[in-house]
């Protein structure tokens, strides 16, 4: 299959997948117990401003045209306006979501900066201490409530040494650095402020390591299996019998051909940080897209659950599709056969 | 080595075994082994008797976890191999000594351009730069016959054949002027043709250069075609040792005459062959004394002691380890059968009709294909009650696709298939079933052929089982009976296929294939994945068979000895077609066809010596994808004139009616 | 996918031991291979031991727990671990060592009923699309494509929210979202099984595709779909307890883990052990189930058996 055919296909599933996305969300609003006319208007509003309220929804109107409306709104990043905030959907989450993206490209980093040489070591040392110690570290990382790894992370390094601060992104004294990206550590570098940058990396450490521990596991047991697939392979006999050192052996062959298939999978992993994402926000009061759905869900706010599954299936789906783009582009069975 | 006081390679009384979790295999029992300057020298044996563990030995390949040497030495120029370091193995290796495999297909790294895995040899050996190195690549490639260097330098191995990727392989190997090559079943993935030219390349190689060669190969036709000496090993042990010259035509051993007298073209066609009973045995716990004693005809009690390998009186440089007294000669064998004659042959059984297959390859993303194959094109073919009609060719020639539409296991884009008058496409799913029963197929592995899950009894009924409700001790006895006439014990029947050897469950195939009675058996290279004493078995019981129960062979393989032994009439096949047809002895001893004769010039024989087929340069099967507008084989044909340009029809040759050729050359 | 594989390919296999004069016995299961794997592997034993304890101290919670989950005792609450409470008490004097042995069955019972009801969904679905092919499987698989490329616990947390905070509804909300898994991995095995030389020889004395489906895909399916369900077993865990966690799963007073932690987590700078010990259970448990299911793989894996 060639590139140019992958991509329309990934294309297509791309829309496919926001159209599912849309009418899940559609439905669920529609399955929701409760009149959202009534939930909108107040408890204690009168049969007439429901009525009203109702028709201003489109509520009255055939489902079909319902969600055409729906689809539409969506499309122009109408998501309508939140019950808890009383603020647009839209901009709660251009506001909430640099940070949890700042959150996960750390997290990320740390897994990939660690994971990699582990699951490497694991590997060409099979079965003996090191690989049981770090198949160990993997398997703890996969099991690991991601929740309950934050609240052990703030008792011990903020609540028993007292040296890493447990909650938010910056100080409150501090205050945020000039927006240009929104990430604030690269915000602050950028204009020279350094306090703030400094407080910003001492507030990203606890959920980095958190969220990034999470995918540590992923990372490991996944390159850990591909390097033992591909050492195996008749390519790494011959690279032995022409005297190639360990060295060209395990980086310049194995290594090489392990990652294409694991960038796959680390790609689809960086698509469940967003799972990790919500409960280790949570955990750390982290303003951002997984704090602001987790308060939604407990105010029933749906305009805003909804439109969080929406842009979290879109970003999920444009990762995968920005994956299977690097993936071809490193091999070159696929690359040059197109 | 009196005469020869270093030879480059000395193995001296070398023993290995490998630790599993069912104990200690012996895989290596006080072996040695010479090679000299400029030799080449084969070592033979079949599955499992150590000679790959040997070869990896050589250069210290076998990863060392479980690996114990509890005693003798290896010695590769000068260097002690087993006290060497690792660091001072890895200079070693690829530079003074070096090692071509098996499968060409995943010898080389997918992901790196071929030129670069050369060039990374060179640089890991001499300093030079790239452009040298890159230089000496592009004329380490010219030298293997590759005639477009530069551009092969910048493919990935999945764009070149598996010939030109074991040229690749053998450029790499031969890039720092190794002055010892050790070459593991180089050829054996290898389409016959191309084997022919691999092994010519190998040897003019080698000898221009002066590199000395231990060539490790279950065939011993190759070894008769390119060695000066070699060593036969069984069961870990070294059995015998000579001049080629000497072994293959004085063997002494018992197992090395046993080993040659099983091979096809050892017999005439259609009479038994001589095969070794029994397989070879485990090496956890190997026979006390001589290894080859439990299959031996001539055992005796001395052979309870483990015989040295020792020159004969007359002959210093021909060893074996036997105790026999030289000269003692297999009793003739009986011919018990009467002297084959042709069978008479009756109606056409199946016929095949204008039959083409052609498949769909690549998708594109609304799902439409992008290309077609050619399988098979045009195919018409009578198979006759009675006989035995084998398909002979090379690998995308359409044999196994002929044997899957013959099996009505894919249905002809065009064509008919007619099972005794009836045509397989237009009868009702009812009455297809019924016809089914009448045809039944051999696979090439039994290994996958058999539910791993199933016990014999199970597997031999399974066609009894699903087409009537039959009980369980029924079907049990009717599996005995099956099993004993393919010479598996009735007290077996509760084990599961991999508990056998390959031999044995190919016999557990066939008397599968055996339950409903059919008329045709299609065998589709029934022997292919067996060692040549187990082949022997097979065919003799394949043959037996067919006398005892009149049954009719489609018997498909790209071997062209075994096809010239088993079958009656022979159809070859050359991309999809069927190029050359008629009696075995007419189309193999004779062929008319230039690429039936090119075929039948690349098998390597006993007696031959080295071939010069390959001298004419190397050529590549062309793409089955888009076919050729004239005779297919017009590009690659010695006797290419006018006239070839055009279609080429299938048409008698001469004056017999049954010989058919597709060449306007050999017809009328 | 070529017509004609390599017939050589098959040929030369040295140094691998006769199977004919292996271990007499033998039979389907290889013991003396099993046994060598565990010997050669201790966290699968690690793994064993601790879904052992997990599954006892379900089958015996009333006997071993020692007091009510549920009995409150005002007189000690929020105490610290002691040999009277050993993980100590929570804000209403409830023993947390008691409500943590009887938390296992809602946590890890929740675990089996995801993984069990996604893997009978997905593996039927996925195996009728493999062994039917043509339209109606490019369909099927199109719609799990789709399914497949929702981000799944999203979906889960969006699908549970709807439904209404309640442990059942976590639950099917979680095992909706695994079901395209299952079909992907079962597709996979029956399109794989239908190329084997032993399915269409099946095919060749007339088997029907009913027969094929009983006799050699469902016994030969098997194992890898174990090794799944079992390595998901303690995702699934995970994924409830989070849920529980955010306030869509499990609702006081149940004793369920992820409840307990997200309990426990007003009181964690003063009360560590309240959010520790549940978050323990948590791991610890999918921890188990993780190593089971890879020493599981490892023991099945014929790849890695030849190795």
């Amino acid at each position: 299959m060639s590139l140019a055919n992958i991509i329309r296909r990934r294309l297509l599933l791309l829309i496919l997948v926001v159209f599912g996305v849309t009418l899940v969300t559609f439905a669920i609003s529609h399955m929701i117990p409760g009149d959202p006319a009534r939930m909108m208007a107040g408890e204690r509003a009168s049969d007439e401003i429901v009525e009203k309220m109702r028709e201003n929804l489109g509520l009255n109107k055939p489902v079909a045209v319902q969600y055409a409306i729906y689809v539409g709104q969506i499309a122009r990043g109408d998501f309508g306006t939140s019950i808890r905030t009383q603020r647009p959907v839209i901009s709660d989450i251009k506001k909430f979501f640099p940070a949890t993206i700042e959150l996960a490209l750390a997290a990320m980093l740390f897994a990939i900066i660690v994971g990699v040489p582990l699951g490497v070591i694991s590997a060409v040392s099979k079965d003996r201490l090191i690989d049981h110690l770090s198949r160990s570290i993997s398997v703890v990382g996969i099991s690991t409530p991601a929740f309950w790894l934050g609240l052990l992370m703030i008792l011990v390094f903020y609540g028993q040494l007292g040296i890493l601060p447990g909650s938010g992104r910056i100080d409150g004294v501090i205050g945020p650095p000039t927006t240009i990206t929104g990430f604030y550590t690269i915000d602050a570098a950028l204009t020279g402020n350094w306090p703030a940058f400094k407080s910003a990396v001492q507030h990203l450490i606890l959920p980095g390591l958190t969220l990034g521990f999470l995918h540590l596991g992923v990372v490991t047991r996944q390159i850990r299996s591909a390097m033992l697939e591909v050492m195996s392979e008749d390519y790494v006999r011959t690279a032995r019998a022409s005297g190639l050192s360990r060295r060209q052996i395990i980086y310049g062959h194995a290594l090489r051909n392990a990652l294409i298939p694991s960038i796959t999978m680390i790609g689809l992993a960086f698509g469940d940080l967003l799972y990790g994402a919500v409960l280790t926000e949570t955990v750390f009061a982290w303003p951002g897209m997984g704090a602001y759905v987790v308060q939604s869900i407990s105010s029933l706010d749906f305009p805003a659950i909804m439109a969080f599954t929406v842009v979290a299936s879109t970003a999920y789906v444009l990762i995968n599709l920005f994956v299977d783009l690097i993936y071809m582009v490193l091999d070159p069975q696929i690359r040059e056969v197109g | 080595m009196e005469q020869n006081p270093s030879p480059v390679v000395d193995i001296d009384h070398l023993s290995l075994n490998f630790q599993t979790y069912r104990g200690a295999v012996q895989a290596l029992d006080d072996v040695s082994l010479q090679v000299r300057p400029g030799e080449i020298v084969g070592l033979v044996g079949e599955s499992g008797c150590g000679k790959s563990v040997l070869a990896m030995s050589t250069i210290r390949l076998l990863p060392p976890q479980g690996v114990e040497v509890p005693s003798g030495r290896i010695s590769v120029l000068g260097r002690d191999i087993l006290a060497s370091s690792e660091a001072e193995m890895g200079d070693f290796r690829g530079h003074q000594a070096s090692m071509v495999f098996q499968e060409p297909m995943n010898a080389l790294n997918p992901t790196i351009r071929v030129g670069r895995q050369i060039v990374q040899v060179i640089r890991r050996h001499e300093s030079v730069s790239q452009e040298q190195a890159t230089a000496r690549a592009v004329e380490l490639l010219r030298e293997m016959q590759v005639s477009d260097a530069e551009r092969i330098m910048r493919n990935y191995p999945f764009e070149l054949s598996g010939g030109m990727r074991q040229r690749v392989l053998l450029a790499m190997a031969f890039s720092c002027n190794p002055r010892v090559l050790i070459a593991d079943e180089p050829t054996t993935a290898l389409d016959v043709t191309v084997q022919a030219q691999v092994l010519a390349l190998l040897r003019t190689r080698a000898s221009e250069r002066g590199v000395s060669v231990l060539f490790i190969t279950h065939d011993l036709a190759v070894v008769a075609q390119l060695c000066d000496r070699v060593y036969v090993m069984y069961a870990g042990k070294m059995v015998e040792e000579g001049s080629t010259r000497d072994v293959l035509k004085a063997p002494r051993h018992p197992y090395t005459r046993a080993l040659l007298r099983s091979l096809p073209e050892f017999a005439e066609p259609l009479h038994p062959l001589a095969s070794i009973p029994g397989t070879v045995p485990n090496l956890i716990a190997p026979p006390g004394g001589c290894r080859f004693r439990p299959r031996c005809a001539h055992a005796f009690d001395k052979c309870l002691k483990q015989p040295p390998l020792e020159p004969g009186p007359d002959h210093p440089e021909h060893k074996v380890a036997c105790w026999l007294p030289e000269g003692t000669a297999d009793a003739a064998q009986a011919d018990t059968a009467e002297p084959e004659t042709r069978r008479q042959t009756g109606e056409t059984l199946m016929r095949l009709d204008q039959v083409s297959v052609r498949f769909d390859v690549g998708t594109n993303w609304l799902g439409k294909p992008r290309g077609q194959v050619h399988a098979m094109t045009d195919v018409t073919l009578d198979i006759r009650r009675g006989e035995t009609i084998g398909i002979v060719g090379e690998s995308g020639c359409g044999k196994s696709t002929l044997a899957q539409v013959a099996m009505a296991l894919r249905k002809p884009s065009s064509g008919k298939v007619q099972f005794d008058g009836q045509d397989l496409s237009a009868v009702e799913a009812s009455a297809e079933r019924q016809l089914r029963q009448r045809f039944q197929i051999v696979f090439q592995d039994p290994q996958s052929s058999l539910d791993p899950r199933m016990p014999v009894w199970s597997l031999i009924s399974e066609p009894l089982a699903v087409r009537e409700r039959h009980p369980r001790s029924w079907l049990k006895a009717r599996a005995g009976e099956l099993a004993e006439t393919v010479g598996i014990r009735a007290d077996q029947l509760d084990r599961y296929a991999h508990e056998f050897s390959g031999g044995q469950r190919q016999r557990i195939a066939i008397a599968r294939a055996l339950a409903l009675s059919p008329d045709l058996l299609v065998l589709d290279e029934p022997t292919s994945a067996l060692d040549v004493s187990v082949q022997a078995q097979i065919l003799n019981l394949l043959m037996e068979l067919q006398r005892n129960l009149g049954l009719t062979y489609l018997f498909v393989s790209h071997n062209v000895s075994v096809i010239r032994h088993i079958a009656d009439r022979v159809a070859v096949m050359y991309l999809g077609e069927i190029v050359e047809l008629g009696t075995a002895a007419e189309v193999l001893d004779d062929p008319v066809h230039y690429y039936t004769r090119s075929l039948i010039a690349s098998v390597p024989r006993l007696d031959g010596d080295a071939r010069t087929g390959a001298a004419a340069g190397f050529t590549e099967l062309p793409s089955n994808l888009s076919l050729p507008k004239g005779c297919f084989f017009a590009d690659r044909c010695p006797a290419r004139t006018g006239g070839c340009e055009k279609r080429q029809v299938l048409a008698p040759a001469g004056a017999g009616a049954d010989r058919l050729v597709r060449c306007h050359l050999a017809q009328g | 996918m070529a017509p004609d594989a390599n017939p050589h390919q098959a040929t030369v296999a040295d140094g691998t031991p006769d199977p004919e004069t292996e271990a007499a016995g033998g039979g389907l299961v290889d013991w003396a291979y099993v046994l060598h794997q565990l010997r050669s592997s201790p966290l699968t034993i690690v793994g064993l031991s601790l879904i052992t304890l997990v599954l006892f101290t379900m089958a015996a919670a009333p006997w071993i727990a020692p007091y009510d989950p549920n009995r409150i005792d005002l007189t000690s609450r929020l105490a610290p671990p002691s040999l009277k409470h050993w993980m100590g008490t929570d804000q209403i004097g409830r023993d947390l060592f008691s409500r943590i042995i009887w938390g296992s069955r809602v946590s890890v019972s929740i675990g089996f009923a995801i993984v069990g009801i996604s893997m009978l969904i997905g593996t039927v679905t996925g195996a009728f699309s493999g062994l039917v092919g043509g339209r109606t499987d490019s369909i099927i698989m199109r719609f799990m494509d789709v399914l497949l490329s929702f981000p799944s616990f999203v979906m889960a947390m969006a699908l549970a929210a709807a439904l209404g905070p309640d442990l059942i509804n976590a639950m099917l909300a979680i095992a909706v979202v695994r079901i395209p898994f299952y079909v992907r991995l079962a597709r996979g095995q029956a399109l794989s099984l239908r190329e084997r030389p032993y399915v269409k020889a099946a095919v060749t004395f007339g088997a029907t595709r009913m027969q094929i489906v009983r006799r050699h895909v469902v016994p030969n399916a098997m194992a890898p779909i174990i090794v799944q369900s079992t390595l998901d077993i303690g995702s699934a865990i995970l994924t409830a307890a989070a849920l529980s966690f955010i306030g869509l799963g499990a609702q006081p007073p149940t004793a369920e883990w992820g409840a307990m932690v997200s309990a426990g987590r007003d009181y964690l700078l003063d009360q560590w052990w309240y959010a520790t010990f549940p978050g323990l259970a948590i791991l610890l448990t999918a921890v188990g189930f993780n190593l089971l299911g890879d020493g599981l793989r490892d023991i099945l894996d014929p790849k890695l058996r030849a190795r």
